[in-house]
């Protein structure tokens, strides 16, 4: 009964579209272009072009150079990385984006027949205290189709909450949450913003720069009171007398130089 | 491990006793600890006793608490855990169906009341709470329904 029903709305969807579209199933008869079974990537050299053309970085520049005609809006600027492994000749394509347009471009990367970049790699965040917009999000995608990367970054402030991008990689749920915890990015639409690297009860978000070395509240097993106690973080140090007003050294302590002058005995 | 056979699981869903009067809850049964043994959005089960209210727990006891929303909680509705001493470890917050944010004043009086807190959805809470006491942590939880 809903196979049938399914039936009747895809007949009245279809009704008076093209003729073309009244074939449910699509027809690759005559379409075929490539007759191996590998799949093109994205980087292909031909003989057809020249030797200009066929270097990865000029196809990762004229890839970019479309990306941003289709869409302008979405991207404010797009350069090529000059990563480590530069043996191919490319670089690592990057994209800034605003932090409300990431999940449009991500939609756009993820499904554009020219892009699928269908595979999310990873979403981590970096802090720039010095800057006003401080942390840069980062996504990173992989085409299986084109074998092609390519990374996504917009730039936020401690407030501005971005989106969340598990509406269109599953993927993104733990690495959002991840980057949530240790920076304090919050993302909204996420179906499980909780924290998932540090201890119940932390406060703070400690990959941020201005965030303490030793922490705030240290953790140890109190064995009198047989249980765990949680304390403001104290950081114990031997008395050091400084004597600042002498020019020389005062070492050893007590003035004790026959004792120091002794030669240790070698074994 | 399965700790009971089904039938005895399916028994322990289905009978537990409902809270008739306001009296505080004790555990009684495991190890003298309370635990939540269910939750849907419209009551608890502690210690197999249903309580169709909001609830404070501590590792030993439980008591109703009087806000039903997060909205009518103050910060004088947290000085039961002034009270304790030493400070609770972590106190847990459950706002309901989202993750609750405190305002400034109650911000304030909760983390003088603990050590630590941890605010999260009623559902996520329970759970945190049942881990943590089994622990042995002086753990505490102040619980509000989802939707009644």
């Amino acid at each position: 009964m809903m196979a049938s029903h399914h039936v009747w709305k895809s007949m009245f969807y279809l009704w008076r579209q093209p003729y073309k579209y009244y074939s449910t199933t699509k027809s690759y008869w005559g379409t075929q272009t490539c007759f191996s079974s590998r799949r093109q990537p994205f980087c292909s050299t031909s003989p057809d072009k020249t030797a200009e053309q066929n270097t990865a970085l000029n196809q990762q520049k004229n890839f970019l150079a479309s990306l941003v005609e289709m869409i302008p809006a979405g991207i404010t600027a797009a350069y090529i990385h000059k990563g480590h492994d530069t043996t191919h000749g490319g670089g690592e394509m990057v994209l800034e984006v605003p932090h409300d347009k990431t999940i449009p471009v991500l939609r756009f990367l993820r499904d554009h027949s020219s892009c699928l970049y269908d595979c999310f790699i990873d979403c981590t965040a970096a802090d720039f205290p010095q800057k006003p917009q401080r942390f840069r999000v980062v996504y990173n995608l992989l085409s299986l189709k084109y074998s092609s990367r390519i990374r996504v970054q917009t730039h936020v402030d401690e407030v501005t909450p971005i989106e969340s991008a598990t509406c269109l990689f599953k993927g993104a749920n733990w690495p959002e949450r991840e980057v949530w915890d240790l920076f304090g990015v919050f993302f909204y639409n996420h179906p499980d913003l909780r924290r998932i690297l540090t201890d119940y009860g932390f406060e703070g978000h400690p990959l941020r720069k201005d965030f303490p070395l030793s922490g705030y509240v240290e953790v140890r097993y109190d064995d009198t009171e047989k249980r765990v106690v949680i304390e403001p973080v104290e950081i114990t140090q031997e008395y050091r007398a400084f004597d600042y007003t002498s020019p020389w050294e005062v070492f050893p302590e007590g003035g004790n130089f026959e004792e120091a002058e002794k030669l240790p005995e070698r074994v | 491990m399965i700790p009971y056979r089904t039938s005895d699981r399916l028994w322990q869903c289905l009978s537990h006793r409902k809270l008739s009067s306001f009296k505080s809850l004790i555990g009684e049964t495991n190890g003298n600890r309370m635990k939540l043994d269910g939750y849907s959005g419209a009551y608890f089960v502690v210690n197999n006793v249903e309580v169709r209210s909001s609830i404070l727990l501590l590792p030993h006891t439980g008591y109703l608490w009087r806000p039903q929303t997060f909205a009518e909680v103050t910060p004088n509705s947290f000085t039961l855990f002034r009270l304790l001493v030493p400070k609770l470890d972590i106190l847990i917050v459950g706002g309901g169906s989202v993750t609750p944010h405190l305002s400034e004043e109650n911000y304030r009086q909760v983390s003088s009341v603990c050590q630590a807190f941890e605010l999260l959805k009623t559902e996520d809470a329970c759970s945190l709470f049942n881990l943590m006491n089994e622990e042995g942590r002086h753990v505490g939880a102040a619980l509000i329904r989802a939707g009644f």
